[in-house]
């Protein structure tokens, strides 16, 4: 699924207008960067938790060249699913 | 920066704030999208949200671990996971703190692998630079009196030695293998155990080594007077063959071939007059003279740093008797290792038989083991004997220890001869 399709499957769960909802989409963005960028977590009921995680940096050889090279430390942002739907999704292969 | 957890209520409350909508109708647009990004995963395994990022569904394969607390090796099955990528914008975003620091590509210098290379050469051209000294020092003296010329070959030797304890192993040993071997054959030990035996080993030659060089030294005066410059040249060429051929030889150790080529290398500009008088065996000279006559070439050669083929003849010779025994030990504990897979994998060779011992009454093959080498150290001695290390002795059996080298140590020996 990508871009569009969740856009007018979002409209058409939501009954407003895919350009309203492309809109809302990009407002409830900007506004969980706004969450991450004071260092926060967001936590979603139901849904899972967008995380903020610091790597540390690390000396790293190149593959190609094999120079070393020093990655800086970065902050990179995970998303852990609420348990139970990870779960659902673990075993939805087994079946 | 304080981590706090924001959760749906609260992004409502700021999402109805941004969109001029009630935080009701906020929250309900949010458990909406929620809900059709959990439909797009289930149906399709993948969402891709623009300015946030990706959700899809990955498969795992099979994998086994072990359990900490038994040990037992689980299974795990393969399952399937979700991951989420945040898209580049929303990554730039969050990192944005830290946006300034850039991956920095490390200079040579600043950590050991490089380190050491660049230490070599300084090492070299330190080597140079001593040699040349050495050689208008020793021309000067040669036109005098050859008990100066003394001085400037003990001043060498310490030299020598001090790069020795810089340039590490590649350096290190070739120059150890040659000095030792001027006066003592048995020095092969010492190499073996080269970082820490090399200052002794090192330093006893050089109150001989002037005793090679003088007789040769003085003959060249006449040579010298002519002329003066080139000869400065070869001196300086011939550190070059020194090193050269200190590298090629590097593990191999020497007894004879270096003592012949100790004096030619140390004395070649010297020598390459005649060897008549010299005071070196007979085997000796012969091969001075070629690799006197060769050496200007061969170093200019060496210098340039390439192997060129003018080296070979001066060095076959030597080689030649060495081999066998470097080889001989080679295979000694490939053989070994060949015959059990715990030798195989362990991080020793077996090189020879350092003693036999006489079992005791009841005493079993991996009591002496662990006596004499250690715990966990039973495979060599098993494998050398043809006994299980529970194997119960007679008294009087006779066993053998291993003598044992590092597999490492070998391997590079191996590559080096």
């Amino acid at each position: 699924m990508n871009n569009k399709e969740f856009i007018s499957n979002l409209a058409l769960r939501t009954g407003l207008k895919a350009a309203k909802v492309q809109d809302m989409t990009n407002k409830m963005i900007d506004a969980m960067g706004e969450c991450f960028e004071e260092g926060n977590d967001i936590q979603l009921v139901n849904f899972g938790t967008f995380e903020l995680r610091k790597k540390m940096e690390r000396v790293m050889v190149s593959p190609t060249n094999g120079q070393r090279m020093l990655v800086p430390p970065k902050l990179t942002l995970s998303f852990k699913p609420h348990p139970a739907w990870r779960d659902s999704i673990k075993n939805k292969g087994n079946e | 920066m304080e981590k706090n957890k924001i959760n749906l209520d609260a992004l409502a409350t700021i999402l109805a704030g941004k969109c001029g909508i009630t935080k009701k109708e906020a929250q309900q647009f949010l458990s909406d999208f929620i809900y059709i990004i959990k439909i797009g995963v289930d149906a399709d395994n993948l969402v891709k949200i623009k300015g946030l990022g990706t959700f899809k569904v990955i498969d795992v394969e099979n994998r086994e671990s072990v359990n900490i607390n038994t040990g037992e090796r689980v299974l795990i099955e393969g399952h399937q996971k979700l991951t989420f990528t945040p898209d580049s914008t929303m990554k730039e975003l969050v990192n944005k703190p830290f946006s300034h620091f850039e991956t920095v590509i490390l200079k040579d210098g600043v950590d050991f692998p490089e380190e050491k290379e660049s230490e070599e050469e300084l090492a070299v051209e330190e080597e140079l630079a001593v040699e040349e000294e050495l050689a208008v020092e020793e021309e000067l003296a040669v036109e005098e009196e050859p008990a100066v010329e003394e001085e400037p070959a003990v001043e060498e030797e310490p030299a020598v030695v001090d790069e020795q304890k810089d340039v590490d192993e590649v350096v290190g040993p070739s120059f150890l293998a040659e000095e030792p071997v001027a006066e003592e054959p048995v020095a092969e030990e010492p190499f073996a155990e080269v970082p820490v035996a090399e200052e002794p080993v090192a330093e006893e030659p050089v109150a001989e080594e002037p005793v090679a060089e003088v007789p040769i030294a003085e003959e060249p005066a006449e040579h010298h007077k002519k002329s003066y410059l080139p000869w400065l040249l070869v001196a300086v060429l011939a550190c070059g063959v020194l090193f050269g051929v200190g590298y090629w030889l590097g593990s191999q150790k020497q007894v004879e071939p270096v003592v012949a080529e100790m004096p030619a290398e140390t004395t070649t500009p010297v020598e390459a007059t005649i060897p008549a008088e010299a005071p070196t065996p007979g085997e000796t000279t012969d091969s001075v003279e070629p690799e006197a006559a060769t050496a200007a070439e061969m170093a200019t050669a060496e210098i340039e740093q390439t192997a060129t083929e003018t080296v070979q003849p001066v060095q076959t010779e030597q080689p030649k008797e060495q081999k066998p025994a470097v080889s001989a030990q080679q295979k000694e504990w490939q053989k070994y290792d060949a015959m059990d897979q715990r030798v195989r994998l362990g991080a020793y060779g077996i090189v020879g038989v350092k003693e036999t011992i006489s079992a005791k009454e009841g005493e079993t093959l991996g009591r002496i083991s662990r006596r004499i080498l250690g715990p966990d150290m039973e495979c060599y001695v098993e494998v050398l004997n043809g006994m299980k290390a529970a194997d119960v002795l007679k008294a009087g059996q006779k066993v053998k220890i291993p003598q044992l080298e590092l597999k490492k140590r070998l391997k590079k020996q191996q590559k080096e001869s």
